[in-house]
């Protein structure tokens, strides 16, 4: 009896195995080993338009919305997807609110549920290429006539093999974002744009009240983010994250500098006991300190000055973006250059592609994208929010549709949150690490947590052994084209 | 001469023995067919596939390519792996030490109350129907480094602990979060089965001067002898695939400290995107796990023989 029912588990077990065989991607099967991006797709859509007489194909395309707790920027979409409508009539435009994850998206494409477009960072370039989840628009360039007025400081994340594979949004440089309210009620003069790190060590220890849960200042370190903020530090000391050296890459953030970058933090930790009791805080966590007062600098950007004013209740009179210090005095003050793009769903069909893709560039460099920035400004004027513009978009500045931006924000000062050109001038942007940034973070992060914790942890032989477990798990398996 | 076609009588006995059979299963059978759909929908085929797509890179794009055991390899020679596994054993261990005799003491205690018995059952269930996110917030809040807990140690002149960013402590802190969320379930299991013990021999005990601790001892427990056995298993599964709250609460740090193999493997799906990795991944934790509880089972199995 125990025979017969090992039996029909194996033969059941057996007929299963079989079947998922049998039932594997069909669509991945027959791709085979192919480019990343469908050339069949390409070469149907580069194909002579329809003649004028035909009426157009009716296509559907689902369009990247805000969520429910960002009413205003659902009003701006939802402006423009009834715009859209009236000059694309044959589009029908559906709402999808996903927003863009990096552990969600492989699941998306998968189950074919990604938007027609979606928006990005800047470090996914890598992985979205790679695994043929970005669009080649290449053929839709061809017959977009403000292809070459794109900024180009921000299309070369997305520039692989000549081709074009996304289409940018805005651009953040890392700087830091203070809390006045904090400094005046310890009298702590406010630091100049030209400050060292010696002067944010001195900055966050006379802010810091630990008794009453105030940190001089707080930096991500439960997550990747971790990374993400420390490689600023990295930066500031002049070193970098990671170097391709005959035809492979290889981490370089064990150097010297990476050593002093992560001597500052564990400086800010033990000896000056700034940062916030429970370090570990997450991106949220971070912000949301700041909001509610217990945190005196965090690194940020414009569009944080944005979130804290119009969800956090704050007053953009008591907060001060400064750029990343420096090192030492003379120093340069730079800070991690992102961005955010647009990514067309290679997964669609050739026409819905082209939908996504003129509704994206639809109010790019154009007076109905003016005119929906002016829209945007007076509703978040009538509320009494602010804007605060990224600092490098998708045109380029001193273009003349950029003087035309400059103007329209002049016109709204007590909206448009405008950084110090002092400070703009002095930031200096560095993009974050080509391979598997993400990944790097995350091991940054891990290195990070165990300084916070253990305050004889020897910086440099923990830098070292994560950079050589990094590159034999993970860089060591990276092509370089 | 034609030669007459006979019956064989054995071949009709057989054929009217299928079809008797047939017709005393066929309403068992087409009742169990939606429950065999659904579990090879949602429950068998995904195990197969898992196998399957535990020997191929897997692309859901471009197309899986085979591999064949190079994703084991990988896996048998990782040292995050090893890590992951100690740190899961660590916590099930945990989790026996801190929450695994907690339920059958509340429910003996409540098996005891002459009043408020119900309301009792409902506080102590409650804590199951707090959601997730509540749950995870509230015990973010209570572990904080100005939170309830560290005032009432401060009130005892003890000082700040660090529940979540201390090497030692945050597996710990997150065993007693676990621990509060989920005995209520098991606590109503206990207490059914001890619903379960015939009245007679609690009336028996007492008639002989048997005192309650003497009761409990005698009675109680050698008759909920058999569900000890069904948790320990139950808590065994339910934690060696533990990792919610490890999320939620310190993200698997300090410095790897929380991480453990289902963390792991959910890392390696959805943030590197591994998915033949992870699921070669979890083709081991499943054999581990299924020779457990065949283990255990044929342990329970002679226990009740006995």
């Amino acid at each position: 009896m125990k025979k017969r029912g090992l039996a029909a588990v194996t033969v059941m077990l057996a007929l299963l195995l079989l079947i998922s065989a049998c039932s594997g991607n069909n669509a991945g099967n027959q791709a085979g080993n192919q480019p990343a991006n469908d050339s069949k797709n390409n070469e149907e859509s580069s194909a002579p338009p329809a003649s004028e007489t035909e009426a157009p194909k009716e296509v559907t395309i689902t369009a990247q919305y805000a969520k429910p707790d960002n009413p205003v920027a659902m009003s701006v979409i939802d402006d423009r997807i009834e715009r859209f409508k009236a000059l694309y009539p044959h589009v029908t435009v559906e709402k999808n609110d996903w927003q863009y994850a990096p552990q969600e998206i492989g699941i998306k494409m998968a189950a074919k549920q990604a938007p027609s477009f979606f928006n990005t960072f800047a470090t996914e370039g890598n992985t979205l290429v790679g695994r043929g989840w970005a669009a080649d628009l290449t053929s839709f360039m061809a017959n977009y006539q403000h292809a070459n007025d794109l900024n180009p400081t921000l299309t070369s994340a997305f520039e692989f093999d000549g081709k074009q594979y996304a289409l940018p949004d805005s651009a953040y440089i890392f700087m830091v974002m203070i809390n006045k309210k904090l400094f005046e009620a310890k009298n702590v003069p406010l630091p100049t744009p030209d400050w060292t790190w010696d002067d944010l060590y001195e900055a966050a220890k006379a802010t810091a009240d630990p008794d009453k849960g105030i940190a001089g200042f707080a930096s991500m370190a439960k997550g990747p983010e971790g990374g993400w903020n420390w490689t600023n530090f990295l930066y500031q000391a002049g070193g970098e994250a990671q170097k391709v050296e005959g035809g492979k890459v290889v981490s370089t953030f064990q150097s010297e500098a990476g050593v002093k970058a992560m001597e500052f933090l564990k400086k800010l930790r033990w000896e000056a006991n700034v940062l916030p009791e429970n370090w570990a805080l997450n991106y949220g966590d971070t912000y949301n300190l700041f909001k509610q007062g217990r945190a005196a600098i965090v690194l940020g950007d414009s569009g944080r000055i944005e979130d804290a004013v119009n969800n956090g209740g704050m007053n953009k009179d008591d907060l001060l973006l400064l750029p990343m210090p420096a090192m030492e005095a003379g120093g340069e003050h730079v800070g991690v250059l992102g961005g955010n793009y647009f990514i067309i769903n290679p997964q669609e069909a050739p026409e819905v592609q082209q939908a996504a893709f003129d509704f994206v560039t639809m109010d790019f460099f154009s007076d109905s994208g003016i005119e929906a920035v002016r829209k945007d400004l007076e509703a978040r004027k009538a509320e009494g929010k602010i804007k605060a513009p990224p600092v490098a978009e998708y045109f380029d500045p001193n273009s003349e549709f950029g003087k035309k931006m400059q103007a329209l924000y002049a016109e709204y000062p007590e909206t448009v949150y405008v950084t110090d050109p002092d400070v703009v001038a002095l930031t200096k942007g560095k993009p974050e690490p080509a391979y598997n940034a993400q990944d790097y973070y995350a091991v940054i992060t891990n290195v990070m947590q165990e300084v916070f914790i253990n305050k004889d942890a020897d910086v440099k032989a923990l830098l070292e052994q994560a950079a050589s477990k990094f590159d034999a798990d993970v860089l060591s398996k990276v092509v370089v084209e | 001469m034609s030669a007459i076609p006979t019956v064989q009588p054995t071949n009709l006995h057989a054929e009217k023995r299928i079809v008797k059979r047939f017709r005393d299963y066929a309403w068992g059978f087409i009742f169990l067919l939606p429950a065999i759909v659904v579990f090879c929908v949602f429950l068998w085929l995904p195990i197969a596939k898992g196998i399957y797509f535990s020997f191929m890179n897997v692309d859901f794009v471009k197309g899986n390519l085979f591999v064949g055991l190079a994703h084991y390899r990988e896996i048998f020679q990782s040292g995050v792996v090893a890590l992951a596994a100690r740190n899961t054993l660590y916590y099930m261990l945990l989790g026996l030490l801190i929450g695994y005799w907690i339920p059958s003491v509340v429910a003996i205690a409540l098996s005891e109350l002459r009043w408020f018995q119900g309301s009792m059952r409902l506080i102590v269930y409650l804590p199951n129907i707090v959601p997730a996110v509540v749950l995870y917030g509230m015990w973010q809040y209570l572990y904080d480094p100005l939170g309830p807990l560290n005032q009432i140690l401060s009130w005892f002149g003890i000082d700040k602990v660090m529940w979540l960013t201390d090497k030692g402590l945050a597996m710990i802190s997150i065993v007693i979060t676990e621990s509060w969320q989920s005995f209520g379930t098991a606590t109503l299991i206990y207490l059914a089965g001890i619903i379960g013990i015939p009245k007679d021999l609690y009336e028996a005990a007492e008639i002989d001067g048997a005192g309650v601790l003497q009761r409990i001892r005698h009675i109680t427990i050698p008759g909920i002898r058999h569900l000890y056995v069904l948790l320990f298993i139950l808590q065994i599964i339910g934690t060696s695939q533990g990792f919610m709250t490890h999320v939620a609460l310190t993200g698997g740090g300090p410095n790897n400290a929380t991480l453990t193999y289902m963390y792991l493997i959910t890392n390696e799906a959805f943030v590197n995107l591994n998915f033949g990795k992870a699921s070669a991944m979890g083709v081991i934790m499943f054999v581990v796990m299924t020779t457990v509880s065949i283990i255990l089972y044929s342990i329970q199995g002679r226990s009740k023989r006995a």
